[in-house]
């Protein structure tokens, strides 16, 4: 299966009744997501990425505008229901997010709305423990895991849906380097598997881990670049109150004396090396 | 922390762990009119000497049930001095000026002590055996059919799960505003009752407030995961009654016999 999200000259409104100009959330925005993409949303506090996101599978109705999946206008409970299944989320409080007083029975939990048959589950939860490394843990109480854990356990729920696409709104930020580095590191894992991934953050380093980014600033879309092209001239991101991550500045600069360096790094780690062998 | 046990279930594998929560939960709520059923020594003895039989058959240490009397102790006590007193009836045995103890006294305090005793051991083994979520499941079951008079079944059974998950979440966060609000020189177990009370306040009130914000999150999280209610939702979680459940019936029928040839 494949998803195709469309969102069509989108505005919202948490109290639309009232009208007042400044307090849109979402001020008209177009954008797609193919299947299989990697995308990261960037933006300071308050520009709308949390917005974005409900709107996208369908937990808030656009105030204006249209919400379209693979050519269909989704307009009714129904349709945003069944989006549930295609897109799923994952939020950033791990606590907050897990329903169930065991791991096995949380990750039941999106399936037993869904309507799956036991067996079914049966097949579909070890998997998906398995995959995000919770295998052994099935009996534990959601309390007695680290932070990291919970915000796997989190992931696992929604897998288990096999969703086409997965948000992450800002699922990282309040765990520990080793907790986030987890994360990250099965993000990659899904977008790899073909899942579309829409990864929402503050995090300038992290964004950079995709291959298009997104930058919202007052609930519109400031820039729509893929990675290289902004890494080119990640400076424009101080525009908008965002971080240009300190490994990239020093790339850029160093580029910029003439270094001969590779034009794309990957991750810190790539650059000390450049860098070793270059001197 | 986490030394506060939420139903008390002592995880095991004795044959009381391994029956139906459904059939343990019928059969406690029977057993309980049963115990109104014994008025003579030979009943008493029955019961207890069945009590006793599936105390040993849960494994359970005896100083857990003395722990699960010890709050009930006092209301025990208050009954039988009062049948002690009020009773009147055989010889009497001792005699003051302010009130006498007769025979029949003493026999109706030691059979209402008993039927007390013999209620909070049954409930204990109860909630010792069967872990809370199994017992969720079997009200949930149980409850069923008064979903036809307008229950909500179903988000009661969720409301008790979704505390089952929380509590212990709470009770931490609890715990962790309290030291903050200790280590700001916060006082809280001195001075009268009214003084603590307001102690309390810069407790409670961010306890509460988080407690909104985690609840309006959850909301939103279950939606995400597709809920809508309990139209057309399937269970992971089963239960499955077997052979031992459906002794339990046999057993029943043999006490509820036993103790109506032996009653007067
Ligand atoms: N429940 C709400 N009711 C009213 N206004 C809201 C609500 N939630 C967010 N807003 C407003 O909508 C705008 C966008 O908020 P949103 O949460 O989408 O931003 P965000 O980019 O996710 O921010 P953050 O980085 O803090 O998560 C903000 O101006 C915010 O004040
Ligand atoms: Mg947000």
């Amino acid at each position: 299966m494949a998803t195709e999200i469309s969102l069509e000259n989108v505005w919202f409104h948490y109290y639309p009744q009232t009208e007042s100009r400044e307090k849109w959330a979402i001020q008209g925005v177009d954008l797609i997501f193919q299947q299989g993409e990697y995308v990261s949303i960037i933006g300071s506090n308050g520009s709308g990425k949390s917005s974005l996101a409900c709107l996208i599978n369908g937990l808030f109705i656009p105030t204006n505008g249209n919400l379209v999946i693979n050519g269909q206008h989704i307009e009714d409970d129904q349709g945003r229901w069944e989006l549930k299944q295609r897109i799923g989320m994952v939020f950033q409080n791990p606590d907050n997010q897990i329903v169930a007083p065991s791991v096995l029975d949380d990750v039941a939990f999106g399936l037993e709305n869904l309507g799956v048959a036991r067996e079914e589950m049966q097949k579909r939860i070890p998997h998906v423990l398995e995959l995000v490394g919770l295998s052994g843990l099935e009996k534990k109480e959601p309390h007695h895991l680290s932070g990291g854990q919970k915000q796997r356990l989190a992931i696992a729920g929604v897998l288990a849906m096999q969703p086409d696409v997965l948000i992450f709104d800002e699922s990282t930020s309040m765990l520990d380097p080793d907790g986030r580095h987890h994360i990250l590191q099965l993000m990659r894992k899904l977008h790899l598997s073909g899942k579309t991934i829409i990864h929402i953050t503050h995090q300038a380093t992290e964004a950079f881990l995709a291959d298009r980014l997104v930058v919202l600033n007052k609930g519109k879309v400031m820039l729509d670049q893929n990675r290289e092209a902004l890494y080119a001239n990640s400076a424009q991101l101080t525009n908008w109150g965002l971080d240009v991550p300190i490994s990239i500045e020093l790339h850029q600069n160093l580029l910029a004396k003439g270094w001969n360096l590779s034009h794309r790094i990957e991750n810190e780690e790539q650059l000390v090396s450049e860098i070793w062998t270059y001197m | 922390m986490s030394k506060i046990v939420i139903g008390q279930y002592i995880p095991g594998n004795s044959i009381l762990h391994q029956l139906d929560p459904r059939a343990k939960l019928l059969f406690v709520f029977f057993f309980f009119f049963l115990i109104f059923l014994a008025n003579n020594t030979a009943t008493y003895l029955v019961l207890y000497l069945f009590v006793i039989t599936i105390i040993l058959l849960s494994q359970i240490r005896l100083s857990l049930f003395l722990r699960s009397i010890k709050p009930v102790l006092f209301i025990i006590l208050f009954t039988v001095i009062l049948h002690l007193i009020l009773t009147k009836g055989g010889e009497a045995l001792f005699v003051t000026p302010l009130f006498t103890i007769y025979e029949e006294g003493v026999r109706q305090a030691i059979f209402i002590a008993s039927r007390f005793l013999i209620l909070v051991v049954m409930a204990s083994l109860l909630t010792f055996t069967t872990s809370s979520l199994d017992l969720t499941d079997a009200l949930e079951i149980l409850m069923g059919p008064l979903r036809k008079v307008r229950v909500p079944v179903h988000e009661l059974a969720l409301m008790m799960s979704i505390a089952l998950r929380f509590i212990p979440t709470l009770w931490e966060e609890t715990e962790k505003i309290m030291n903050a609000q200790l280590a700001r020189g916060a006082n809280l177990d001195s001075g009268n009752i009214f003084k603590r009370l307001v102690a309390y306040i810069p407790i409670f009130i961010p306890l509460f407030l988080s407690s909104f914000r985690r609840a309006e999150e959850l909301a939103m999280a279950m939606e995400a995961r597709a809920y809508r209610g309990g139209v057309g939702r399937t269970k992971y979680r089963m239960l499955q009654y077997t052979y031992k459940d459906y002794f339990l019936i046999v057993i029943f029928l043999i006490l509820v016999l036993v103790i109506g040839w032996l009653r007067v």
